[in-house]
């Protein structure tokens, strides 16, 4: 054996040696070991604790004043920016005199007393300084809404038409007054409106104002002194948010309240939150449409937004919706967040999602940092429940959602639904549903059985399609996804081995991102939900309340041993605590059915084409400017190997620069890049 | 200001491959100089110095950017930094360097802390040579000195290749000074004197809270900016920094302050000392120093009276009457101060001709300035007995009397009292105001340029909730009954707003047994009952103030001695009305205790601590709940008044404060100890309740 044929018997033994004694297998799930949440009751002491090094980063949009001063201390903090997709309004009481008429649940043109309504409620709008609110409550961070679609769906509205028509309400005492006046709430000797019904000084309104948002606190002063300035009397009532939660959406005992949302991709926000299908009231408490509009009309047109055949027919139709919204004047949006988040500097891999900001699944995933084996995260307000099916606060589903999957996830860039997780493809059919539409949409989802829950089992077919069942079943009011699955016809197992079919009652664009965005609850947990009678859901008559009081923090239905939600799951974090109005610790879900590899190539892709990073350095400048100024005008095919490494020639197709994978290098693409320019991924 | 780009250089295309070769023959170590020129550039030009007028804040300036000894380069950009405390981006240009087909780029950051600002050649071709590129209109938002530098640079050619390059920064200043101050409130725990009474007042849901604080601010860090200097790698103070001369403070409430005192007087005192509230010598006239009336230099030579200076004695500057007129110490000058001497040691040095030994003869003496001043007649020091030696009035200076550098009239002749001045001082706010208190720091350098820099204590908008004082409150108190059945938790929540009957305690409801998820939480034995935990009643408490605090919440129910009626005055259903009847329901009023928490409620966490409290009570009446917080100096009650109710036998009613002068003689502290230290009617509870005269609320709105 000559010299190098012994080197290289060596190396090959040693590489033996180490692949018997050290398997390589690439790295799952999150890579940082645990994600341990800090509770607040407010945001200031949260962003003292970030400032002062006890959290990495935070989860509510930071008011100017921190920004300033972090600002200074790049050292210390990095500040990241984003579009917000939510909203903050004055939701308005339609079902309630003087802002509606108890009457008529529909506004009816014949009836006066609805129109007196209409009329008061713009008054109350025009009461609403929405411009100061922006520059001095927001300090400008922040961006007016009239209609409750934020900028990122700015598509769906038609702010120059609105304007033409005079739809538009500023802030104008007069006009105001004006309002108040022609529905008949004249001015009293003591400066009190009278109400035009009893003849005496009008009822106050009941005004719920959040303490937990100095922003929404402010603003709701604000504005309280605006209506009493006009004569209108106000009981402001400034108090925590579960109690206007009760009285708001519960007891529908209220007529104005500062409240807020944080929206989803899928822009069919007018059908699910001011359609009447979602007012259950009176005699239902809770309902998405806590305000009560109802509007045949503005109904006929919420349903073409929930079920377009095409993206283009939904935008048309939420156009008009908001022509109707602002003419009925149903509620008054505020403001959506031109928001900021910071995270401590030194972590690594943070994604600043261009929506919710940097505080995302994404970032829980990549971000690591080193000697550091827990991530630090804020909340402003404390969790209710942890019941996938019924939460619905934003802070119960920002760690429900790191526990449990969909089956397709976002873009975290451009919010495009192009992530698989629980499902590793789809295809879209449509079928003729009986009474209904004759080219309604079929989705056969093939599930990604390799995904294990977190008692290490199998992800199988049939927990989807029991999910999708089962919060059909608990319906409004019970599940809170229960939008998403309101069309479904009905659910198949197959054709496939793998494969589930969802037949869904109508044609809509937006129907492969509700199926494939409901979080998948495990079959053999939530069957067990039975009701004070025994039954269990598939009993006709079975009491869906007994999934809402279902607590899988404290119960253990399935009796294995250990409470259900430490068996639930397949999402990238596993439950590990929870102390009221302290902490929630979440462990590294190391079983996760994605590689950190995985998930930090997809990452790179996904912001290279959702963003415009054509040359993958991690930020949008001036390079990937010109190399699609230097591809423009040209096509190819997009499944062609991306050139990123220079020299560059002009007039040559690189699908590096076809963001949007048409084909072509044009406007679009330019469009993309040029709107992120100075972006970065986290 | 220079620092090297340190990209790798790479060339392949043809031209490029020649010049390649082209710089090989001529040696290694020149290669991209002379690829690219003989060394490509981007730079800010200039390094600036701006006066802009007092008032002016915004004023404009541009920086701008150049691409020197460029060659064959199709795009430039870089990402420019500056302090954004000082500056902010008002706009940037474009200029001409780039000529036409030309895209520009522009992004500025969220925190104001930089530019991203770049160009692409738009037709294929490049540009060689020097020249402006952009100009970046920046806004002083306040006097200061920053550093503008480059990061991140990229320099194209015309394949999109990076061209090394260096890159050189820029520097600005104002030449006015900068007044910065800090503030922070002294804690019962900390450093409040015993003596303090500060007073805030807070209204809150129609209930007042009482807190008492001595606010400090200090304005030391304040200087002048033309007093730095750039050393060619950072901004640093000259031999005159900080030269402030003076501070002149108003705290929006009608108080101002700006005198310090040089000299004591008769009690050696370490420091000069700003003039504060209490100060017996506040409003005595100033009078001027006669042309004889002179001081030697022992503390600093710098023609300024520095008084008895930092440190032991005899670190003092003397004060004598140059009577011979000869402008040094000699004999035959008379001595009014102590002077350099150890005094004590040496009394026939004090007050006194000058003599020998004396070392001060042949000092220079030094004439006052006109702002420094002295009282007549009378010496004294806040805290101390007046102690009156050879007082004169006289025109004229005498030994003792204490030394003003009068700060107001170093710009206003016209006054000529002892005021309230100091870099250093406290100030206690007179109540609190919705839109906080806007404290005002001006100071003055020695070219007498100013500057002043505001701040807003307290106040209900967001910038103003800096919390700088102790305030919690009970929130709310809701009671409620105990969950029952198969209601869901919504249905038997706190009745905090709306009518609600609770079962009287005969009623058959108490004995029903308790919900097998109740009874786990609450560690009850299987089989309790609703009697077992009684009215469910849940207290939350907040914490609006600065630090963590910690004390004992009790709860009280006061049974009324009326019983209420409720009307439906319009038959409407809807709107009704509650009425006392006029017969006594009971002979007399009670309070029973119901028991008590100690806890620590964390800082500024809002409603940042709740405790449900079990009672059930043995009789039927008309009862109202209140609790209070033993809190020393913290607040006395803040509850909403429209949730401190329930009804037993009927119905839950809501109501006033009239209510409250039921409580019964034992629990007068609730009602007149307002600032809960166990004692009614001491000085502080007057003093609070005459703030507080006259001041009207609004009632709660009755259901």
């Amino acid at each position: 054996m000559n010299n190098k044929a012994f080197a290289i018997s060596v190396a090959f033994i040693v590489v033996l040696c180490i692949s018997y004694f050290a398997p390589v297998y690439a790295a799952s799930g999150p890579k940082t070991a645990q994600l341990e949440i800090h509770i607040y009751l407010h945001p200031d002491p949260e962003n003292a604790d970030l400032e002062g090094g006890v959290l990495d980063l935070n989860d509510w949009p930071l008011s100017k004043e921190w920004i300033d001063k972090w600002a200074l201390m790049p050292e210390a903090l990095q500040l990241r920016d984003y579009v917000e997709l939510g909203m903050m309004e004055v939701d308005i009481n339609n079902q309630r005199w003087p802002t509606g008429d108890p009457a008529h649940k529909f506004y009816d043109p014949a009836c006066v007393k609805c129109n007196q309504a209409v009329m008061f409620r713009k008054a109350v709008t025009c009461l609403l300084d929405r411009g100061a609110i922006v520059t001095e409550v927001l300090k400008g961070y922040a961006y007016r809404l009239d209609v409750p679609m934020p900028p990122p769906q700015s598509a769906y509205m038609d702010m120059p038409l609105y304007k033409s028509l005079g739809l538009i309400l500023d802030y104008n005492v007069s006009r105001a007054e004006e309002f108040l006046d022609a529905a008949g709430f004249t001015v009293g000797l003591d400066g009190w409106r009278i109400d035009p019904y009893t003849g005496v000084k009008m009822d106050p309104l009941k005004y719920y104002i959040r303490m937990d948002d100095p922003n929404r606190m402010r603003a709701g002063q604000m504005h309280v002194e605006a209506l009493q300035a006009a004569g209108i009397p106000v009981n402001a009532i400034i108090t925590e948010r579960t109690v206007c939660y009760k009285n708001v959406m519960v007891l529908y005992d209220y007529h104005l309240y500062t409240g807020g949302w944080s929206l989803s991709t899928t822009p069919d926000q007018y059908h699910d939150l001011y359609s009447s299908y979602t007012y259950y009231g009176p005699s239902v408490g809770w309902s998405n449409n806590y305000p009560g509009f109802c509007n045949h009309e503005f109904d006929d047109w919420a349903k073409k937004v929930k079920y377009p055949a095409t993206i283009p027919e939904a935008q048309e139709a939420a156009k008009k919706c908001g022509e109707i919204f602002l003419d009925m004047c149903a509620i008054a949006p505020m403001w959506s967040s031109a928001a900021v988040k910071a995270y401590k500097t030194g972590w690594l891999g943070v994604v600043n999602n261009a929506f919710f900001g940097i505080d995302n699944s994404y970032s829980f995933l990549n971000m690591h940092k080193t000697g550091d084996n827990v991530i630090d995260w804020g909340f402003k307000s404390d969790i209710e429940t942890l019941n996938i099916v019924t939460s619905e606060w934003l802070w119960d589903i920002n760690v429900l959602g790191q526990i449990y999957d969909g089956m397709i996830g976002t873009n975290p860039f451009n919010a495009a639904p192009t992530e698989w997780f629980l499902a590793t493809a789809c295809a879209v059919t449509s079928w003729s549903a009986p009474g209904g539409d004759p080219d309604a949409t079929v989705l056969t989802w093939t599930v990604n059985t390799n995904a294990l829950w977190h008692n290490g089992q199998n992800l199988t077919r049939d927990d989807v399609k029991f999910s999708i069942e089962f919060n059909k079943k608990c319906g409004a009011g019970v599940s809170w996804n229960y939008p998403l699955v309101s069309d479904v016809y009905d659910v198949a197992l197959g054709p496939g081995a793998k494969q589930v079919t969802v037949r869904m009652k109508h044609k809509s664009a937006w129907a492969f991102q509700w199926i494939g965005g409901l979080p998948i609850i495990k079959k053999s947990i939530w069957e067990l939900n039975i009701d004070s009678e025994g039954k269990d859901w598939t009993d006709p008559d079975w009491d869906t309340m007994c999934v809402r009081k279902y607590d899988p923090v404290k119960q253990d239905l399935d009796g294995i041993g250990g409470f259900d939600i430490f068996q639930d799951g397949t999402g990238p974090w596993k439950f590990n605590s929870y102390v009221m109005g302290n902490y929630v610790l979440l462990d590294a879900n190391t079983n996760f059915y994605r590689t950190q590899d995985d998930i930090s190539g997809r990452l790179k892709t996904m912001f290279h084409y959702g963003a415009g990073d054509a040359d993958e350095s991690g930020s949008i400048g001036v390079v990937d400017m010109g190399m699609l100024q230097f591809a423009f005008g040209t096509s190819g095919d997009p499944n062609s190997l991306p050139d990123m490494t220079p020299p560059y020639t002009y007039g040559v197709y690189n699908s590096a620069c076809d963001l949007n994978k048409d084909g072509t290098v044009d406007i679009d693409d330019m469009g993309v890049a040029g709107m992120n320019y100075g972006g970065t991924m986290g | 200001m220079e620092r090297e780009k340190g990209e790798v250089f790479e060339m392949k295309n043809k031209i490029s491959a020649i010049i390649l070769i082209a710089a090989l023959s001529l040696g290694m170590f020149a290669v991209w100089n002379f690829a690219y020129g003989a060394g490509a550039r981007i730079e800010l030009r200039e390094p600036h110095v701006v006066n802009p007028d007092y008032g002016t804040t915004g004023y404009k300036f541009d920086v701008e950017v150049w691409l020197m000894d460029v060659v064959g380069v199709a795009g430039w950009e870089t990402k420019i930094y500056w302090d954004p405390s000082v500056l902010q981006l008002f706009k940037v240009t474009f200029g001409p360097f780039f000529g036409g087909n030309t895209n520009n780029y522009t992004k500025g950051s969220m925190g104001g802390e930089y530019v991203l600002v770049g160009q692409l050649k738009s037709d294929g071709t490049t540009v060689t040579g020097t020249g402006n590129v952009a100009n970046l209109t920046l806004i002083f938002k306040y006097p200061g000195a920053t550093h503008i530098w480059i990061f991140e640079s990229h320099l194209l050619n015309g394949n999109l290749e990076e061209i090394p390059h260096t890159l050189g920064d820029s520097t600005v200043k104002t030449d006015h000074p900068a007044a910065l101050f800090t503030w922070w409130v002294t804690e019962p725990d900390g450093e409040t004197p015993a003596s303090a009474l500060p007073d805030h007042y807070l209204k809150d849901d129609c209930q007042t809270i009482q807190v008492y604080k001595i606010v400090w601010f200090n304005g030391s860090a304040s200087y002048d900016v033309c007093n730095l200097m750039w050393n060619g790698t950072a901004w640093v103070p000259d031999q005159d920094y900080p030269d402030i001369k003076e501070y002149m403070w108003w705290f929006g409430d009608g108080y101002q302050s700006n005198d310090l005192r040089l000299y004591h007087g008769v009690l050696p005192r370490g420091n000069v000392l700003g003039v504060r509230f209490g100060d017996p010598d506040i409003n005595r006239p100033l009078i001027a120093f006669t042309a004889d009336e002179k001081h030697d230099e022992t503390v600093a030579v710098n023609k300024l009276y520095d008084g008895t200076g930092v440190g032991p004695m005899p670190a003092w500057e003397g004060v004598y009457n140059d009577t011979d007129a000869s402008g040094n110490v000699t004999l035959g000058d008379y001595r009014y101060t102590p002077a350099s001497i150890d005094w004590m040691a040496h009394p026939a040095y004090a007050c006194a001709y000058v003599m020998p030994p004396d070392i001060d003869i042949g000092r220079k003496l030094v004439a006052f300035k006109s702002n420094e001043k002295h009282t007549e007649g009378i010496m004294s020091e806040p805290g101390a007995s007046e102690v009156v030696v050879q007082q004169y009035i006289n025109g004229k200076y005498d030994n003792w009397e204490p030394i003003y550098r009068d700060m107001q009239h170093f710009k206003d002749l016209g006054w000529n009292h002892v005021s309230i001045g100091s870099e250093i001082i406290d100030h206690v706010f007179p109540g609190y105001n919705i839109d906080g208190w806007e404290v005002v720091l001006r100071v003055y350098d020695s070219e007498h340029d100013y500057w002043q820099s505001n701040w807003r204590y307290g106040g209900s908008a967001p910038e103003n909730t800096v919390p700088m004082w102790r305030d919690v409150a009970v929130v709310d108190i809701w009671p409620s009954i105990p969950p029952y059945d198969d209601i869901d938790w919504y249905d038997y929540w706190f009745f905090d707003t709306t009518d609600y009957e609770i079962p009287p305690p005969s009623d058959p409801f108490w004995d029903s047994p308790l919900r097998a998820d109740v009874i786990a939480d609450f560690g009850l034995s299987p089989g309790a009952t609703a009697r077992d935990i009684g009215v469910w009643i849940l207290v939350s408490a907040a914490n609006y103030g600065s630090v963590h605090d910690w004390g004992k919440v009790s709860l009280y129910a006061i049974k009324t001695e009326y019983e209420y009626t409720k009307v439906d005055y319009t038959g409407s259903g809807v709107t009704f009305q509650w009425l006392k009847r006029s017969t006594p329901y009971r002979s007399a009023t009670s309070v029973e205790y119901l028991g008590s928490q100690t806890t620590k409620i964390a800082k500024m966490a809002g409603a940042g601590w709740y405790y449900i409290f079990f009672w059930m009570p043995k009789t039927p009446a008309f009862y109202q709940f209140f609790a209070t917080i033993d809190i020393v100096d913290a607040v006395s009650q803040d509850q909403n008044l429209n949730n401190n109710y329930v009804l037993l036998g009927t119905i839950v009613q809501a109501c006033d404060t009239i209510i409250l002068g039921q409580a019964t003689a034992n629990y007068a502290r609730f009602i007149c100890d307002v600032n809960g230290n166990g004692k009614v009617g001491d000085l502080r509870d007057y003093y609070i309740i005459m703030r507080n005269w006259g001041l009207t609320w609004t009632p709660p709105v009755q259901p």
